[in-house]
């Protein structure tokens, strides 16, 4: 019986295909995410508000920094606090700190939460633990795998004679061309 | 345990699941997808003997 490679293709790359379909979309999600990295936090959502209260006559005490942040209703919050300069104060709260200029009374409540999801993803691209790297190398060679099976399952015309050849040649021009401009 | 011990296993359980459900599973009256389950469940070694021992299929296209 003559060996039906296109067949025993088609399954590797179909199988291969549904078993890392996660893995490609938690990639591809924190790809962009880390891609991007410079125009926003993809692990945090930062959270700011202005507030103002009428300035303090002299350094303010814990107890009363308390009774100040109970404006903004972080009062429970509070965690410890010390002023860079005399007249400002930074304040920790729980997920966040607190600004107050104490010459002006301005003051701005900054507070983190974590972003669903995206914070997931990046944990797990940037490979946190051994077995991790284990799976997400036999990830790495499906993904090679994938490409190469890809490449032999349409035929004809749409196969990798006519239609695919000039798609995977325009694939394997772009990064060249890439590297010929920015790298050479 | 090393990292290409372990990819070997994976390379290895696949292969040999998808063998026994392509070749022994579609004679059989489990069917490819539930021999090619077992297999990956249970290892390649005892979804063989499940899907050996199972009844047969009639009529089976070749």
């Amino acid at each position: 019986m003559a060996f039906k490679w296109r067949k025993w293709n088609r399954a590797v790359h179909r199988d291969f295909g549904y078993l890392f379909s996660g893995m490609v979309l938690i990639y591809a999600i924190s790809g962009i995410a880390i891609n991007h990295v410079n125009d926003w936090n993809p692990n945090f959502v930062v959270l700011t508000e202005e507030f103002s209260i009428s300035p303090p006559p002299s350094k303010p005490s814990k107890a009363e920094l308390i009774e100040i942040i109970k404006i903004i209703g972080e009062e429970e919050g509070y965690k410890s606090h010390y002023f860079p300069e005399d007249d400002f104060v930074k304040i920790f709260i729980k997920d966040g700190t607190v600004f107050i200029n104490l010459e002006n009374g301005n003051g701005l409540v900054e507070k983190t939460k974590r972003r669903p999801i995206f914070r997931e993803v990046n944990y797990l691209h940037y490979n946190p633990i051994k077995y991790w790297t284990w799976f997400s190398d036999i990830f790495a060679g499906a993904l090679i795998l994938l490409s190469l099976t890809g490449i032999f399952i349409p035929r004809g015309d749409n196969g990798i004679s006519v239609r695919g050849a000039w798609m995977v040649t325009l694939g394997i021009l772009i990064p060249i061309i890439y590297l010929v401009v920015y790298f050479y | 345990m090393n990292e290409y011990f372990v990819i070997l296993i994976f390379i290895a359980w696949y292969t040999l699941s998808l063998i026994v459900s392509e070749r022994i599973g579609k004679r059989r009256k489990m069917g490819v997808q539930w021999s090619f389950f077992i297999c990956i469940l249970l290892s390649p070694l005892i979804g063989y003997v499940i899907t050996y021992f199972s009844s047969r299929r009639l009529n089976v296209k070749k």
